[in-house]
Order: C-alpha cells, then structure tokens, then sequence
C-alpha cells in the first residue's frame, strides 16, 4: 500500500498545556495532505466551517475596540480548556508577519480577509491544522475542520464536537426561530459551509467540465477556485459548496452535497475511463508531456506547475507512470506557494528567483 | 397569496437582490446564487459589490411605499438602520434579529426559501443533526394547518418532502457506491 493511515493526532490523549510554534506549522504536512481519505483519488480534501457570534456583542464589524477585545479574551481563555485544540498555534493577526499570514491563507487554514485585517482578532490553529478558528473575522468565530479525501461525516463529527465545547464555555448568539445569528443573512441558521475541494483533469481534457456543473450542481450549490471565493480555477480543481444554510439541518445539507460528490466522482471516473480506452495516445500523451516539462523545467510560475500537476496526479492515479506517493504531490502543491517558498528559502525575494526556486524543488522530487 | 418575483437570471429561484447592471441604472433582480456568480465574473470587490446591489429586504412592493416622516427604525443595541444594513451588506449585532424580524423574515426567506431554523442548537439543548425530527417537523404541519396559516403550512410540507427525499437519496447512493 502505498498510503498508510495514522492515528489521528487530534484525539490523542492527554492534553498537553503546549504552545506550538509558527515556524512548526509552516513546515508540517497538514493532516489532509498527509493522510489517506476515501475518494482520494479524485477528492483532495472536505471543509465544514461553522459560523458562530458570542451573545450581546455587535458582530465585528460594527464591534468598537473594546468589544473585539473581549471577544478575543473569552475565546482565546476558552480554548486553553479544549483538548482537542491541545496544543495549539495562538496568531495574533495584527502582530503577525505578513509573509506568515500568506501561509496560512496558502493552507486555507485562514481567509485572504482575516490575513489583512487590522483589528483585534486571532487565529487559533491544532496541532495537525484538522481544526482552526478565527476570531473576529466577518462573525466572532469561524470554526473549521479539513478532513482528506470525501469525509463529510468526520468533518461534522469534529466540527461538532468542538462547536459543543466551546457552546459550554461562552454563550453563542442564538435565536429558536433563526438558528445562529451571524452578520451576513447568507449564513443564519446552521451558518454551515461544506465544501469539497474535487480534482476534475479528465472532464477537462474531455471539455465536459462545464456542462458537468450545469447538470450537477443545482443553484443551490456553489463551484469556485481553489482558495474559495473569487478565486480561480487552477490545476483542475473545483471547490464544491452549499449555498443555503436556513431551513435544512445540517445533516440534509451534508447529504445532499454527498450526493452530488458521487455524481460527479461517477462522471470524472467515466471520463477517466474514456480515456483509457478510447483516447489512450492522447491522454498518455498529455500525461507524460506534463511530467517531462516537471522533470526538466527551470523556471516554473505556481500556475504552470498546477496545471501539469494535475495531469501528473491523473497518470499516477491511472498507473501510466511510475508510482508517485500522493503526499509527495500535496507536498508539491502545499510548499512551493509563493509565501511558503519565501519563508522556507530566506533568499528569494524576487518572483523570478521564486520560480527557479520551484522548478529546482520539483525536479528534486519528481526526478525520474 | 402573495406573488414572488423571480431570478432573471436562472429563472428558478425567487429574487432577493437588485443589481445595477449598468450606470444608466438598469436593473435586475437576481437570487442569492446568480447574484455571487455576477459578482464573481466582476472585477468588483466585495465591498463595492454590496454597495451597488441593495439587498431589498422590504422587496419591491414595499419600497413603492411613500417614506415615512418619522425616523427610521434603529436596533436598540447598535442604532444599525435598514438604510445601514442595505449599504453594509452585513447585520449589525444578535438583536437586530429582534428589532428587524419582520423584515428579516422575509429577506432571509428570499435568500435560503425559509425563514424557521431546522438544524442543531448550542449546549445543552443541541439535536445530533443526522437525525432530523420529521415527527416534530409534522406536527407544526398540523398545527399550522389547524390555524390557517397556509403559507406556512406549505413551508413545512416542502421541508418534509425534501428531507424525506433526502434521506432515500443519501440511502441509495449509500447501497451503490459502498
């Protein structure tokens, strides 16, 4: 086999009154990259964030100064006595390096807004980055749990048991009729976004991707870029979400949108199998010219690697080419973003000396 | 029954944003989902989107309302006006759920097609979400059917329907794919 499946770190036992470094997390696999999940063949990884607000105080954007404060106090004291946030990485976002606030929005562990916020506000991040929480974002708290693979029901499982445990702590905002209240009527009710983030390379070659979307995803779903909203489609991957968070409980709307992760992990391994049988010169070629120009680029823009990375991941997963352990390809697509690169490399400093810096990274690991 | 009016761009869902979509000031009314798309294929920022689309939460028939003379409401614990709220995009503090529920209500009801919170709750009251209470859900069926309240009693039997729906479909996939 060539993945193997750890013990979860996040449920291991006893708690540990630990800081955890920055630069630690920067260097770690995340949990999803590192681990086996089901579907992973076509699925990276599943999201399920929750928006919370503590009663009686202005969400934070209207919040004064003192009030963002308290926010900050109760939660950061609140989750000192959750264990499965021991040990934790505690970020003061407005003392944070911005070079270090990039990582972390390049590990989707917090939003490109919170990175660049300059009010009082913290990111509080576990051991295995399966759970983080940002404070002060656009609610008092965003809860989230990153899972590998189609793991819809661990990510609730999680998600859940850590939103119980800090429900005992501070008292959420809170109404029989609308559920949780947060700042933006998009969220009232379960203020839950699931997502999946699906690698979708032979619809693309087939140039079926689009019309996959319009016969799938019903308009209460949403399809964006990699990093979430507004952002591009890059390497073929697709973040697949839930629109409506009112009137359903979380349960129909995990189910509805595994539902609709199996009908288009039904159509990818079709359109993979096309491929193989009909289209096999082509797709073959488009596999190993990807890997060639990876094995032998010097100069390589975080876009360009994307794109053959995704064909790569296709060859590997279809065995056309030499085996390629999938944690060497997340690990690809994790350090060789441009904060990452920057941080982990003190001399770049400029993006063309960064795309070198890349091309050589990849070479090293892809060598043939 | 009041009449809804529609997205103009998907055709399905009901209306709950007004977009201009051009500085002569043409307009149209999109739902929650087209209207993320629109602002996604714009090279509008967030912030600028929202104050170009004013989230209608009276909807159209009551802005054709004259104004009032008096002064607009304001929530008792952060003095957010609706004004406020159009320009914001964003709710300014829990008791404004209290302070605008009317007009919540309806905006919240044009964005998810519901207005009545289904799902789990915090501690210690909290429902494990993989078991949605149907009975519970039919019994305010009845109830509402019993006083009249047919707008709700259709509101109800949709949310059974889809959750029994549901349930089948997660049931099939479950057989097929494991």
């Amino acid at each position: 086999m060539k993945r193997t499946i750890k013990k979860n770190p996040a449920e291991a036992e006893p708690a540990r009154q630990l800081a955890l470094h920055v630069d630690t997390v920067i260097h770690q696999t995340p949990f999803w990259a590192s681990h086996a999940g089901d579907q992973d063949d076509i699925i990276l990884s599943t999201r399920i964030r929750l928006a919370r607000n503590l009663a009686g105080i202005p969400f934070p954007t209207i919040a004064r100064r003192e009030e963002l404060d308290t926010v900050v106090e109760r939660i950061g004291n609140a989750c000192k006595s959750i264990r499965m946030l021991q040990p934790a990485l505690t970020v003061d976002i407005r003392q944070c390096k911005t070079l270090i606030s990039k990582a972390l929005v390049e590990r989707r562990l917090i939003s490109p807004v919170f990175a660049e916020s300059s009010s009082a506000g913290i990111a509080v991040i576990d051991e295995s980055e399966q759970l983080s929480i940002m404070v002060n974002e656009e609610d008092h708290l965003r809860l989230q749990s990153i899972q590998p693979g189609l793991s819809l029901q661990e990510a609730w499982r999680q998600i859940s048991r850590l939103d119980d445990e800090l429900s005992e702590q501070v008292e959420y905002a809170f109404s029989d009729k609308f559920g949780y209240l947060t700042a933006c009527p998009t969220n009232t009710g379960t203020g839950m976004r699931a997502s999946i983030l699906i690698h979708l390379p032979a619809l693309s070659i087939l140039e079926q991707v689009d019309q996959a979307i319009k016969e799938l995803a019903p308009s209460e779903l949403a399809i964006r870029g990699f990093y979430g909203e507004g952002t591009d489609i890059i390497g073929n991957i697709y973040q697949v979400s839930n629109q409506l968070t009112l009137g359903r409980t979380e349960a129909a709307i995990i189910s509805r949108l595994e539902v609709i992760a199996y009908k288009f992990l039904d159509l990818e391994r079709n359109a993979r199998d096309k491929l193989l049988h009909i289209h096999r010169v082509r797709l073959e070629d488009e596999v190993f010219r990807a890997l060639g120009i990876l094995q032998a680029a010097r100069v390589l823009s975080s876009a360009e690697l994307m794109k053959h990375l995704s064909m790569v991941r296709l060859g590997n997963e279809l065995n056309l080419i030499q085996e390629i352990d999938h944690r060497i390809l997340n690990e690809l697509m994790i350090f060789t973003q441009p904060a990452h690169l920057q941080l982990l490399h003190e001399n770049i400093t400029d993006p063309e000396s960064r795309d070198v810096l890349r091309a050589r990274l990849v070479r090293e690991k892809l060598a043939g | 029954m009041k009449s809804e009016s529609v997205c103009q761009a998907c055709g399905i869902n009901p209306a709950a944003v007004f977009i201009n979509t051009s500085d002569a000031g043409e307009k149209m009314q999109l739902c929650v989902s087209c209207a993320q798309k629109k602002q996604e294929e714009s090279t509008m920022g967030l912030q600028e989107f929202f104050e170009k689309a004013s989230m209608t939460i009276l909807g159209p028939e009551a802005k054709q309302k004259p104004e009032e003379e008096s002064e607009p409401k304001a929530c008792t614990q952060c003095g957010l006006t609706l004004q406020d709220f159009e320009k914001l995009g964003l709710i300014g503090c829990p008791t404004c759920y209290k302070v605008f529920e009317q007009e919540l209500s309806e905006l919240l009801k044009r964005i998810h097609g519901s207005f009545k919170h289904i799902g789990s709750r915090p501690r210690p009251r909290r429902v494990f979400a993989s078991t949605p209470d149907i009975a519970a859900l039919r019994a305010e069926l009845h109830q509402a059917i019993e006083q009249e309240n047919f707008e709700r009693a259709a509101e109800f039997r949709d949310l059974i329907r889809d959750l029994e729906r549901e349930q089948h479909r997660s049931e099939d996939s479950n057989r097929v794919i494991t």
